[in-house]
Formats: structure tokens, sequence, C-alpha cells
């Protein structure tokens, strides 16, 4: 059965990017604009991995990973952190990992595949 | 006896006899047995002791008195015939230490003898205590004139934390401070401030060191790098501990200054590497594209690459021009609606928190010109963060937080959130809007504040807040109702009277 990987970020084309990356190598992959979004999507889907990133217009990153904490079903879901914030990497103190944009893409498959593992 | 005593009688017979007796007595002695003799004699100045009868073949009373007022540590001991006793006491008073009848009784001179030699010993001890008073003295005004133009604030506490001494420099930034607690005086507090360096000096013996953000007497904050060091008594026991602290805030201007302009490069920085991936993007679907002969996605790809390198030229340029990376989208935005917006978001972490969320909005608020998704961004925010204040104020019976709208004018909008929650300390007023400060504890990211303000003051607003701990906090966000820089349009706003509060739950529906 396929991992499920859920994406926030406010840039389409990163969305864009990240999904087609994704789905490429055999994840399922939705997307949600912001952190409101992604927290609905996460009760939807129930996804295995979350690529999340910090500055976003709605709720932001660090919100969003607030929220995601308090829900019992959903706080165990690893984050990976994906930013071109400076500092981001303490943002999301519990995150499984924080990826810099832009990104090595191999890394990027790498960290999550290690992540999902 | 170790005096050097010095016999001056001009009766030969009575001087031999005195100095055979005193010979006895191991003194070293001279004896004079004529005035000129006497007179060169008391012009050496080593006599401890001198032997006198002043009425002889001539009178040598003065010559006597000269010398003890030349060197008052000569113990004079007069001895003259008994009819003239009185009138050497006349001329000697109390220049002299005793007086003798001639001939002078053995007994009698060995006691007057021991008791100057008594009184000599005491001048001696007191001249030495008295130098080392000085001494003392001197020391002391030199370590008070350091403790005093030392260019650091020094204070010394007790154990309650009350100051007891404070030097020059201390006295000028934070005024006369004895008998008050070092927090209140550095930092307006009520009570110890977490974490005090004193209290850990008092506890553990050590030296420590932190910095902090202290209020002078004239109301400015000041960063000061402090130090303590235990003071101890005899028996090791610290009985207070001095605090020295240093005036860092120019160096902390300029680090902030080279933070903004780090952070504002990272801003413009952030802008350009979410363009890069996306360019990446662009050319990880022209590789599948090409990869899988999808000339769709080849075609889309070529498109997404070409408009992410127009979009980092024109990053590029307005780097160069120091202009801002992230343009805010503005749009119409209309007040009651946004205000529902906002307030919708925010109330399920109320409701959680048991927090009243109410609105206090007038009948027709009219519209705004903002960047909605992130102005409604930053308001949760606020919202979020009242709630949160009264989450962990456990005194209060029930907690709210209102979103009040007001417009002081045509051109300004004052959205005023205020919470009677657990309310700032001055140190936490003081780095609210810092990049990456929480008073969260481990929830806290430091970032929603930062941002939050941020993005106010990309709109041309600013925030204004009060706070009091344990009362709440208020705060009044000011933005211009129009994008800045564009001329004021006739607006079509109605500004009467406000509506009731009313719960947001009402107010929703």
């Amino acid at each position: 059965m396929k991992k499920k990987i859920l994406v926030i970020d406010d840039d389409e084309h990163v969305r864009e990017y990240l999904v087609s990356l994704f789905s490429n190598n055999g994840y399922e992959v939705a997307v949600a604009e912001d952190g409101k979004q992604g927290l609905a999507q996460a009760k939807k889907m129930m996804p295995d991995l979350i690529t999340l990133d910090i500055e976003m217009p709605g709720e932001w990153g660090p919100r969003f990973y607030h929220r995601l904490s308090q829900e019992p079903d959903l706080k165990t879901i690893p984050v990976i952190v994906i930013s071109g914030l400076p500092g981001h990497q303490r943002a999301v103190e519990k995150a499984a990992a924080t990826v810099s944009k832009p990104f090595d893409r191999d890394k990027l498959l790498k960290i999550v595949k290690q992540t999902l593992t | 006896m170790t005096s050097q005593i010095l016999i001056i009688d001009g009766d030969k017979k009575h001087s031999n006899r005195l100095k055979q007796q005193l010979e006895t007595m191991s003194c070293e002695l001279v004896v004079s047995q004529t005035p000129e003799e006497a007179v060169e004699n008391l012009r050496q100045s080593h006599w401890d002791i001198v032997l006198a009868n002043p009425f002889g073949r001539i009178d040598l009373s003065e010559c006597l008195l000269s010398t003890k007022k030349e060197n008052s540590g000569i113990q004079l001991i007069v001895f003259a015939r008994k009819d003239r006793l009185n009138a050497a006491m006349d001329v000697f008073s109390t220049q002299a230490f005793s007086y003798l009848e001639k001939p002078v009784n053995k007994k009698k001179l060995s006691f007057v003898l021991a008791s100057a030699e008594d009184q000599i010993r005491l001048i001696k001890e007191n001249k030495k205590y008295a130098r080392q008073v000085r001494y003392l003295n001197d020391n002391q005004d030199l370590l008070n004139q350091l403790f005093d133009e030392v260019p650091c604030n020094i204070s010394v506490q007790n154990k309650d934390l009350v100051i007891t001494k404070t030097n020059k420099e201390f006295n000028y930034h934070f005024g006369e401070s004895i008998g008050q607690h070092c927090y209140a005086v550095y930092k307006k507090r009520t009570t110890p401030c977490p974490e005090c360096p004193v209290a850990r000096t008092f506890e553990d013996g050590r030296s420590h060191r932190t910095e902090e953000t202290v209020t002078s007497k004239s109301g400015q904050h000041v960063n000061v790098l402090t130090q303590t060091a235990p003071i101890k008594d005899k028996n090791g026991q610290i009985t207070r501990v001095m605090e020295l602290s240093i005036n860092i805030s120019q160096i902390r201007q300029l680090q902030d200054h080279l933070a903004s302009l780090g952070l504002m490069l990272g801003s413009m920085f952030h802008g350009v590497k979410g363009t890069l991936t996306a360019l990446d993007g662009g050319i990880y679907q022209l590789e599948t594209g090409i990869s899988q002969n999808d000339l769709t996605a080849v075609t889309n790809a070529h498109s997404q690459i070409k408009t992410m390198a127009e979009k980092i030229k024109k990053m590029v340029a307005e780097i160069l021009d120091y202009a801002k990376s992230r343009e805010l989208n503005y749009e119409q935005v209309d007040v009651k609606k946004f205000v529902k917006s906002v307030v919708e978001t925010s109330r399920p972490l109320a409701k959680k928190a048991l927090v009243r969320l109410k609105v206090d909005i007038p009948e027709h608020p009219g519209t705004i010109e903002v960047d909605a998704g992130w102005l409604e961004a930053a308001l949760v925010n606020f919202l979020e963060n009242g709630v949160e204040a009264c989450q962990v104020e456990k005194k209060k019976k029930t907690h709210s937080v209102l979103l009040a709208v007001n417009r002081p004018d045509r051109d300004q909008i004052c959205f005023t959130v205020s919470d009677n929650g657990i309310g700032m300390d001055q140190e936490i007023k003081d780095k609210l809007f810092n990049l990456f400060f929480t008073s969260k504890g481990p929830t806290g990211t430091g970032l929603g504040m930062f941002i939050a303000n941020r993005v106010i003051r990309y709109h041309g607003g600013r925030v204004e807040f009060v706070s009091k701990p344990g009362r709440g906090t208020t705060f009044n966000i000011f933005l211009p109702t129009q994008k800045p820089g564009k001329p004021s349009e006739e607006n079509l706003m109605d500004i009467t009277t406000h509506s009731d509060i009313l719960d947001a739950d009402e107010y929703n529906h």
C-alpha cells in the first residue's frame, strides 16, 4: 500500500513540484495551502508524513504544528519542515527533519524514506 | 630598662649618686654636670627621659621647655630642692612628667622612671596604631574611590535582595536605591526576577553571569551584562552579594542592527529560495516530461521555468534596490466579513480553553485595503495569544478575549485585542516582538508575535499595547485603511455607534 504524504506550502509552484516528485517516487500525495487547510486535510487523509512550510498566510507552520500536536490521532505523524525562512530549524523543534529551500531532490527523498521507515 | 636617659644636675655629688643608682637599674645614661654640656646634649634628639634640675648655675628652664616642645615624646622629670619645687611646677606645669624633691629618693625615682617608661611605651604604641589607622584610612579612601569611580554599576545586596551599598555610576543611572529591592530598582518589578543571579550566588557561593534588560531612572531600557560575587564574613558565610552590571546597549543595538539587516536580507532571500525551489520543480517536470516523451508536460514545465526565471530577475532587481522581496496582495476587504473569518479561525482554541471570545464592532465598519490572508494570520495570532494568556491565568473565575474594531479617523482603523489573562511583566514586554522570543516555554516558537508585528508594519501600521501582570493585556493595532502611498479616496464609511458587545457565537450566527 502506498505511503501518504501531505504537502503544506503556500507557493503553488512548490506544491506542484513536491506533488510530482513524491508521486513519481511512489507516494500518494495531497496538498494544502496553509495550516488551517492542512489540519482539515490531515484529519481526512491521515497521512504517514507531512511536509510543512513555515511562513504562510492564513495559518503559519508553527501554529499548524501546535494544533497538530493537540490532536491525539494526528500528533504522532512525522513532520518535515521545508522552508527558506532563516532560522527555521528552531521554528518547529520537534520536527522529524528540517530541509532548506531550495533543496536537493535526492536528499529530500532520502530523508522522506528514512522518516517513513 | 632600655630607655636612654639624660641627667642634668650641676650638683656633682648628687648627680653621681643618681648615676650609680640608675646604672644598677641598667639604664643607658649620660650625665651633664655643666649647663654647656646640658645644652649640647639636649640638642641630640634620642633621649627618652630627661631627668633634670633646671635651677643650677644657669637656669635651664627655657632650654628644657623648648626641647620638650620640639620632641614631645621626651619624658621630662624635674627635680629641685624642696623650696624650689613649687617654682619648678609653675614653670613646667604639665610639660613635666613628674616632680621630685632633691635629694631624690631612690625608691620614688625607680617608681617614677617605671611610670615614665610605661608612658613612653604607650606613646610608641599609640603612634604605631595611628600610623596603621592612617594606612587603613588611606586604603579605605582608595577602595571607596575605586568602588565609586569604576565605570560600571555596582550594588551590594543582602539575602532579602535589599540593596545595602551602591556606587556612583549605579546612583547616576538608577538613583539612590539603598534600602530598596534590587528587582524593584532594576526592573520595576514587585517580585524577585526568575533565575536571579544574586539569589543563585547566595545558594551556591559562585559567581553568575546573566544578560538583562533593565530600566533606568529615566525610564530608558538598558541592556546590561551582570556578574555577581559573594561577600563572606570571617566564618566563610555569605552575608552579601555584589552585583556588577555593564551597559551593553550599544553592542546590542549594533547586534540588533546587524540582525535586522540580516533578517531583511534573509527575508529577501526567503523569497528567492522559494522561487529557486519552484524553478527546480520546473526543471524536474521538464526532465520527467522529456523522459516520458510527454509534450504537454514539457510545455508546462517550460512555461513554469520561464515564469520563475522572470520572477528571479525581478527579485534580484528588487534586492539591488533594497526593496521588499515579498509584496502584499492588497484587496478591498469588508471589515465585518474579515472579522468574522478571524473569529472563526480563533474560536476552536478559545472554546477548548473555556475562554469567551467577544466582538465589539460598529454597525457599518466599511472596507479596508489590506492583504487579507496575512492580516488575518496576524490578528488570529494576537487573539490566540490572548486566549493562551487566559489559559495560564488561574485566579480569575472567567476569562474573555475581546476583539473590538474602531475607526479613529477616516484613514485609520484600529483593531483592539484585549484579554484578562496573566499579563506581561516588563521583561516580556521588552522582548515581545523579538524574533524567537517566547514566554510560553517549549510550546512557543517565538515567531508568532514577530511575524504578526512585521505584517502590521508591512501594511504601514503600528502596534501599541498596555499590559499589567495579573490584570491582562490590550493590544491596539492601527492600520491605514488604504494601501500606503495611495491617495485617499472618498470612503463611504459609517462610523456610528457601536453595537452591544456580542459573544463570538452570537456574532457569527
